[in-house]
């Protein structure tokens, strides 16, 4: 989904300890590539002691596949402190996560989802997110691209959450409790309830929020 | 054959879990089910009261799983109908106290022996939860025309299906179909939207419910109430009878509704 550039898996120091990024690729080529990397000469002295936090990036691990990452990581004597989706902090103001992005926008290619985000889950992504299904009411998407919902969108959406305000919105229906473009947060007024009013598309116009009619 | 294990749960507390559980177990028995219900709400023990069992309790899951007695010790038999038995929570521990490998050893034994082992989960989404819906082959997910409840539901939703279960069944209780004719409540369309799951069953608001879970007499004993009777549709759906899905009427007697509308003839929705 992604360039081939971005790299399976990815092994950084940070304060806390080491962590694996998990890129978006194949599960099996992911594995395989951790397998070679924890298999690497120096490897064992790198990892031993070490505070170990994984990385997950846009996937949901399933629990066969958290059990499968556990298993290798622990053939390997490793054990794991933390497995979570990428930054799995509580919301920030918009502009405090600008540095979590560390790709020009123009780069990286749209995340496709193909399927219902349900309450809890939250998608980030450094480029344009597209959505095949509905973004349920206490989902998240923040991406620094656009965000396009290929069903009804009742969730929370950040798009241009690097600071870009040229970024949209974009949904068959678009009723969120709030939207955020860029530095912009727009609340719902009460008033949108229930009535279809078809596609649309929601912009920064003049330093606010719009919501308009979706005409291609 | 091993039996079925379903788990009943449902994220929000207070929308039926446990009645459900109690009902359903006691509309499978009374079709001749062998039914275990399964109280996995440790440290918060109530089915054993809605069951009308709670005199009775001399084990129960915690000394299962810690060895001090045998399965067969904890289970409880309802003497009203005896395919139905029931495993007590503790009440005096916490959720910390069985692990999900223990509740799958646990429920193995079960299946064996019952044809339905019924788990009521408790609420949360934490380790109580997780116990619940290890050992499960269905899971039905109850919910109440609320948004707030809805938007748990999805969440559990979520987690079910990341724990590689089969997609689970909605069941909606405590709708009132006067309030969903004014607009005032969640349409079953409306929250079937939304969690784009399939219904098993829809539970009508029912004032028995409360005297019934009071007296420990689940409703489903009484063929002549609606919620009974809803509760006997969805033992048949989870037999995988067809069964139409019921068309409700408001329980308000009739002469209330007449009362009201004589104090208040012009203010159609102000109730």
């Amino acid at each position: 989904m992604k360039l081939e550039s971005d790299a399976l898996v990815t092994v950084r120091g940070t304060r806390e300890g080491v962590l694996i990024a998990l890129g978006d690729g194949d599960w099996n080529e992911i594995l395989a590539e951790l397998e070679r990397q924890l298999t690497r000469p120096n490897a064992a002295a790198f990892f031993r002691g070490a505070q170990i936090s994984i990385e997950t990036g846009q996937r949901f691990l399933s629990e066969s596949e958290r059990a499968q990452l556990q298993a290798l990581l622990g053939a390997h004597g490793i054990n794991v402190g933390v497995v979570a989706p990428a930054a799995p902090q509580a919301p920030v103001a918009p502009q405090a996560r600008a540095e979590m992005y560390t790709r020009h926008n123009g780069d990286i290619q749209a995340l496709m989802i193909r399927r219902t985000l349900r309450s809890g889950q939250i998608i980030k992504h450094s480029g344009s997110v597209v959505v095949y299904g509905d973004v349920n009411d206490g989902a998240e998407i923040i991406a620094a691209g656009d965000v396009l919902v290929f069903g009804k969108l009742r969730g929370l959406v950040h798009a241009g959450a690097q600071g870009d305000d040229s970024a949209t919105i974009g949904a068959l229906s678009l009723t969120p409790p709030q939207l955020r473009i860029g530095g912009h947060i727009a609340a719902s007024p009460d008033a949108r309830g229930k009535k279809t009013r078809g596609p649309e598309i929601a912009c920064v116009r003049n330093g606010r929020i719009v919501i308009e009619p979706w005409r291609v | 054959m091993a039996g079925t294990v379903i788990t009943i749960t449902s994220g929000k507390g207070g929308v039926g879990k446990t009645t459900t559980t109690a009902n359903l177990g006691v509309a499978l028995a009374k079709r001749g089910k062998r039914v275990a219900c399964i109280d996995a709400d440790i440290g918060l023990r109530n089915l054993d009261v809605v069951l009308g069992l709670e005199n009775r309790i001399v084990y129960d899951i915690v000394d299962v799983v810690e060895g001090r007695a045998r399965i067969r010790q904890a289970l409880i038999r309802d003497k009203r109908l005896p395919e139905l038995q029931m495993l007590p929570a503790a009440q005096t521990r916490d959720k910390t106290a069985v692990n999900p490998q223990q509740m799958l050893r646990l429920v193995q034994d079960l299946k064996d022996e019952f044809d339905f082992v019924i788990i009521d989960s408790p609420a949360g989404i934490e380790h109580g939860f997780r116990n619940a819906v290890a050992p499960a082959d269905r899971v039905l997910i109850v919910t109440t025309p609320e948004m707030s409840a809805v938007r748990d539901a999805d969440r559990i939703i979520g987690m079910v299906e990341s724990a590689e279960k089969p997609k689970p069944m909605l069941i909606l209780n405590r709708l009132r179909p006067g309030m969903v004719k004014r607009g005032d409540m969640l349409a079953t369309e409306d929250v079937l939207e939304i969690l784009a799951i399939d219904l098993i069953g829809i539970i009508p608001e029912d004032e028995n419910i409360i005297t019934s879970t009071n007296r420990g007499q689940p409703v489903a004993f009484e063929a002549k109430t609606q919620a009974g009777q809803a509760y006997g549709r969805i033992a048949a759906r989870v037999l995988g009878e067809n069964v139409p899905f019921g068309v409700f009427q408001d329980s308000t007697p009739v002469l209330a509704r007449l009362q009201k509308w004589f104090r208040n003839p012009n203010g159609g929705s102000g109730a």
